[in-house]
């Protein structure tokens, strides 16, 4: 009998410990609050060190921005002063049957002349011309040496002379249709192509 | 209405024979030394034509073609005094009734869809035929037998080449583009030649009839090509630096002159035909160009502008001895010596537009064929000499056009909506080369 008490004894002694140990086991405990570490002086020194650093980037992002900006508007002004010196240009007109410069045109070849001294990579094709009448071949001889002489005026300017190439297409590339003087007139001529 | 027409073909004739009387040009030993060779011209042979018989009902308008187009041939050759059927005599032409006449006369058949002719030429003294031929041809082809059939005639009558089986090519231009076309000799069968899509200039036939060479832009600047007819390809001649133009062919078809400006200034050279042994003929400042070769290949006729505006002058096949050959007006240019040499026909500048001169070799005798208003630029000689081609703006757009030698007889060869210039005439071409010039690639 006395051996069956204890061991009921010891049966609820276990059952007690259980629940308390479930007990236990269930209530949470709270975790110690543990203080994180303040930055070091190296640390410190670091983020002033990056955030110096991305002010300074952002800064030179900035200043590049706005130096190719400036840069592309630059180079939009030289193009555009470019174009506008191509087409300032003038076609040098000739009288019928002749390739001599005269004053009118020796004018508009010195005009050229000192477009092309400004803009030395200008490689430049020089195209001779001729009016409609006369014979085909004759006028194909002839647009060569109209496109010749303005040629030798250039390298008489001082131009150099690798920078030019001639062609002639007699009368077959007219500016102007039509049969009378005004249309000849202007169909008689040197025109400077940039390439 | 028949009657009509060989009425018409006979004033035709009558005309014909006035405008070819020497004497309308007094006063000019060209035509006196010109005709003193071509005993065909003042000597005209008579000739009857007779026709073709029986008419034929079902291929009546194959039969009427090929009478039409074979009487056209026979007068156009300005060798014949011509009698028609169906006229009278007419005693007004040259006597011819005292004389010895030979009569061309035809025997017509034909099947379902083919045609035979046979002709015959009969002597009046003796009454027999000293020549017949036959013709077998389909219907559509009358125009090419008629052709023919005129140049064996004329050829069995005189024993000279005849225009009749020959072409013309030309240079059309539409829609900024100039290709090589050519037709007959009598502005039939349009045919072209070139797809290059691009500017040709200055068509030169070769006189074997089997290529036409040019000039072109096909690699940006004027350079010389080869057009081999038979199998449309197109070959570089000549492509140095600078302008490369203005081929004319040496007559035993082994040279072709040139000029280029690959030394710098436009000179005359002189290469075999297939570009090789080019040799330098001429040494100036001044602009040379359009070279055109004597009939020999001995001498050149040639453009210069030596003395300050472009003259005709005339050098040695090696470049020797140029001398000049125009000393009137200040724009003398494209000289083309006539086959048989004895002419050469140029461009003038003149009060009425440029106009075609003739003249001897030595330059004594200068006469004016053509007057504008207009102008009439780029004359070539039809194989016999007889004929040149040339160029004319005188209905305001440029067409070909064809007259003989006398500045007579015009024709206008070209009525197309395109413009077209620098003509060529062919040499005698054999029906097998001009079935393969004129077959579609």
């Amino acid at each position: 009998m006395k051996n069956k008490n204890l061991s009921r004894i010891i049966l609820w002694a276990g059952i007690v410990l259980l629940i308390g140990l479930l007990i236990a086991g269930c209530a949470q405990k709270p975790e110690p609050v543990v203080e994180p570490p303040g930055p070091t002086p190296e640390e410190l020194e670091q983020a002033r060190q990056d955030s110096i650093q991305a002010a300074e980037e952002a800064m030179l992002a900035a200043q590049q921005a706005a130096a190719k900006k400036a840069a592309m508007e630059a180079e939009q002004a030289l193009l555009a002063a470019e174009q506008a010196a191509k087409s300032s240009l003038q076609v040098i007109f000739f009288d019928f049957d002749r390739y001599n410069l005269r004053s009118d045109a020796r004018t508009a070849a010195d005009f050229d002349a000192g477009v092309l001294s400004k803009y030395g990579d200008w490689q430049v094709l020089i195209e001779g011309h001729c009016d409609e009448r006369g014979t085909d071949e004759y006028n194909l001889a002839l647009g060569e040496r109209r496109a010749n002489t303005v040629k030798d005026f250039f390298i008489n300017y001082g131009l150099d002379a690798p920078r030019f190439t001639t062609v002639s297409y007699g009368e077959e590339r007219p500016a102007t249709m039509g049969h009378g003087e005004d249309a000849w007139s202007q169909n008689r001529r040197a025109v400077l192509v940039i390439r | 209405m028949k009657y009509t027409f060989w009425l018409l073909i006979c004033c035709f004739c009558v005309t014909a024979n006035a405008q070819h009387n020497p004497e309308q040009k007094a006063g000019s030993k060209l035509w006196e030394v010109f005709l003193s060779s071509r005993v065909a011209l003042t000597n005209r042979i008579p000739l009857h034509y007779l026709g073709t018989k029986p008419a034929d009902s079902l291929k009546a308008s194959a039969q009427d073609t090929l009478e039409r187009v074979l009487v056209r041939d026979l007068t156009l050759s300005g060798m014949f005094n011509l009698r028609l059927p169906n006229l009278p005599p007419d005693t007004s032409i040259g006597g011819q009734m005292e004389e010895r006449m030979t009569y061309l006369e035809g025997e017509f058949a034909s099947d379902s869809d083919s045609c035979r002719v046979s002709m015959l030429l009969r002597s009046q003294l003796t009454d027999e035929s000293f020549w017949k031929e036959n013709y077998d041809f389909r219907p559509e082809r009358s125009r090419a037998v008629a052709h023919r059939i005129s140049a064996d005639v004329i050829r069995m009558m005189t024993g000279e080449p005849s225009v009749t089986q020959t072409r013309i090519a030309f240079i059309g231009y539409a829609g900024g583009i100039k290709e090589v076309f050519s037709t007959t000799f009598d502005g039939f069968e349009l045919f072209k030649h070139t797809h290059e899509e691009n500017t040709i200039l200055s068509p030169a036939w070769s006189p074997d009839g089997t290529k036409i060479a040019f000039t072109s832009f096909l690699r940006d600047q004027a350079d010389l090509y080869v057009l081999s007819l038979d199998e449309g390809s197109v070959t570089p001649l000549i492509s140095a630096p600078g302008v490369d133009q203005a081929p004319d062919w040496s007559q035993d078809n082994q040279r072709i002159a040139f000029s280029s400006s690959a030394d710098g200034n436009s000179e005359i050279y002189v290469c075999r035909i297939d570009g090789t042994e080019i040799r330098r003929l001429t040494y100036s400042w001044a602009i040379e160009t359009s070279p055109s070769w004597s009939p020999t290949g001995h001498e050149l006729a040639f453009t210069s502008d030596r003395l300050g505006r472009p003259q005709v002058f005339i050098m040695d096949a090696d470049g020797a001895n140029q001398r000049r050959l125009t000393t009137e007006g200040e724009y003398n240019d494209s000289p083309a010596w006539s086959p048989k040499g004895d002419l050469i026909a140029y461009v003038r500048r003149c009060d009425d537009g440029f106009q075609i001169f003739v003249t001897d070799p030595k330059g004594e005798n200068h006469v004016k064929l053509t007057s504008g208003p207009g102008d009439n630029l780029g004359p070539t000689w039809s194989p016999d000499g007889l004929r040149i081609a040339f160029t004319s703006n005188r209905i305001g757009t440029k067409q070909i056009y064809t007259m003989d030698v006398f500045g007579h007889n015009e024709e206008r060869l070209t009525n197309l909506r395109m413009s077209c210039s620098n003509p060529t005439w062919s040499p005698v071409l054999n029906v097998e080369t001009e079935k393969s010039i004129t077959t579609e690639q």
